[in-house]
């Protein structure tokens, strides 16, 4: 009965992300040949592998974190905007541990990257995989607590977009929660720690609250 | 068995259900009111999608429903969309190919079950959303405007469905369009302004309107008093009359055989 549970857990969550059709890949576009692409082009410019591995360190702060409203937005469209809303709240109230689950999904494909890069070209992200996981969850928690408000994913995803290109055109270094601009890269580990704990903490808490929304028409 | 008892629900100023009790046992069910009156909104209360003061008692029972609006993830097959609706219902996975197969074929869409979702017309998304409200066998099965955007043959298709399905159930068709529900339902209740105004059997609503309806030569319409509704002009033997449904009986006027529909507009107009 347990088992049965949880594997109508993972096939809902698999149909999900199915019925998103092609746009499904656009993360693996992204993080598997884009971000490859991005380090590669930098190399060639720099001709500097220490330039590069900031560059990717940066361009890992630009895609992870947008990226990772992907999948929990557009997937689950339905349950947030579409016509089958009405029918999926009958038989279905709550879909938090699905989103953290695509989410947790999501960032398994970070990891993998990570991974790669350290693998294949010696660069050792893992370091501040904190700083990446803070500011995915944080995109993800915002655009999906913004979307159980307004009933709607375009709002929230061109908000996303916006604050992406604030963020790029800034140069602000006091935006430390997407410090894609900031001039150096944490030493310390209480730079990789604070204040993206404080950010996290608050997105936990956010994303609860505002779920309370979705449970009614 | 499904109790409804004091249900009220107000949206801002305006009452949508006023104090509405009814008690609906097995059997098919016809709510019929015009728009506005209430039938959507009692439905999403009997799914509990709304808040609302007052009881709502099914029992425990599984509930199947087909909201006015449904549309599902365009880029699923249609099969795959009704596998994602059983394991919502929590239909064990080893029943639920075979359900979904007679879901599908009680709808007469097997044959694009392998079909995307989006490439589906109208009307088969409609008789999608009528397989999955009756996916699983639910207890009581609550279908919102089920045939609008059907085709004659399909509106057919569904009422023979409906009873080949309803035995043992509560099954509740909300619809404002009286032939739908003449032919297969067991009981009507009408609602308007959120109340309700009626509730019995075809006969019963029908025998609302005896003694009510008159044909009435249309060079007599100036003579017309008292609480009286035109529903509709006709012409017979060349001359042109008006369908009236009177509280009170017309001079110079034929009686007329009261159907289903004028009992339910004088339920309505208060005739």
């Amino acid at each position: 009965m347990r088992a049965e549970k949880h594997i109508g857990f993972i096939k809902l969550i698999r149909l999900t992300l199915n019925g998103m059709g092609k746009i499904y890949f656009v993360p693996y576009l992204f993080l598997f040949i884009f971000m490859p692409i991005a380090s590669y082009a930098d190399y060639i410019k720099s001709s500097s592998v220490d330039f590069c591995y900031f560059s990717t360190y940066v361009w890992l702060q630009v895609i992870c974190p947008f990226i990772s409203i992907w999948w929990t937005l557009f997937g689950f469209r339905e349950y947030i905007e579409g016509s089958g809303r009405e029918a999926l709240l009958v038989y279905k109230r709550g879909i938090l541990p699905e989103l953290i689950t695509v989410f947790l999904f999501y960032f398994l494909h970070i990891v993998v990257l990570l991974a790669l890069y350290n693998f294949i070209v010696g660069f050792n992200y893992f370091g501040y995989i904190f700083i990446y996981f803070t500011q995915s969850f944080a995109f993800f928690a915002f655009s999906l607590s913004l979307a159980f408000i307004v009933r709607n994913i375009s709002i929230p995803f061109i908000i996303c977009i916006i604050y992406e290109i604030f963020c790029m055109g800034a140069k602000a270094t006091g935006l430390d929660f997407i410090n894609m601009l900031s001039p150096n890269i944490p030493s310390e580990p209480s730079g990789v720690f604070f204040p993206y704990v404080y950010i996290l903490a608050a997105f936990i808490i956010l994303l609860p609250i505002c779920h309370l929304r979705y449970n009614k028409l | 068995m499904l109790t409804i008892d004091n249900l009220e629900k107000s949206f801002k100023k305006n009452k949508a259900l006023d104090c509405f009790s009814c008690e609906f046992e097995h059997g098919i069910y016809g709510l019929l009111g015009p728009n506005g009156s209430g039938k959507t909104t009692m439905m999403r209360c009997i799914c509990d999608l709304i808040k609302y003061k007052g009881k709502i008692d099914c029992g425990g029972a599984k509930i199947g429903y087909l909201p006015q609006q449904f549309g599902m993830m365009k880029s699923l097959k249609l099969f795959d969309m009704m596998k994602y609706f059983a394991t919502l219902k929590k239909i064990p996975t080893p029943e639920q190919d075979e359900e979904i197969k007679r879901c599908l074929e009680l709808v007469n869409l097997y044959d694009k079950a392998k079909d995307k979702v989006g490439s589906l017309s109208g009307g088969m998304v409609r008789r999608s959303g009528i397989a999955q409200a009756i996916l699983g066998d639910p207890e009581v099965i609550l279908f919102d405007e089920p045939t609008a955007g059907l085709d004659p043959e399909e509106r057919t298709r569904f009422k023979t469905m409906l009873k080949s399905i309803g035995k043992n159930k509560t099954i509740i068709v909300s619809t404002h369009i009286v032939s739908d529900v003449e032919a297969v339902c067991d009981k009507i209740v009408i609602i308007d302004k959120g109340r309700k105004k009626f509730i019995g059997t075809n006969e019963e609503v029908a025998a609302i309107a005896s003694s009510k309806a008159y044909l009435v030569e249309e060079k007599f319409e100036g003579i017309l008093s008292g609480n009286y509704y035109i529903k509709d002009r006709i012409t017979r033997n060349g001359e042109n009359y008006l369908y009236v449904l009177s509280d009170i009986p017309i001079e110079n006027s034929i009686a007329a055989q009261a159907n289903i529909e004028d009992g339910y507009l004088c339920a309505l107009k208060n005739i």
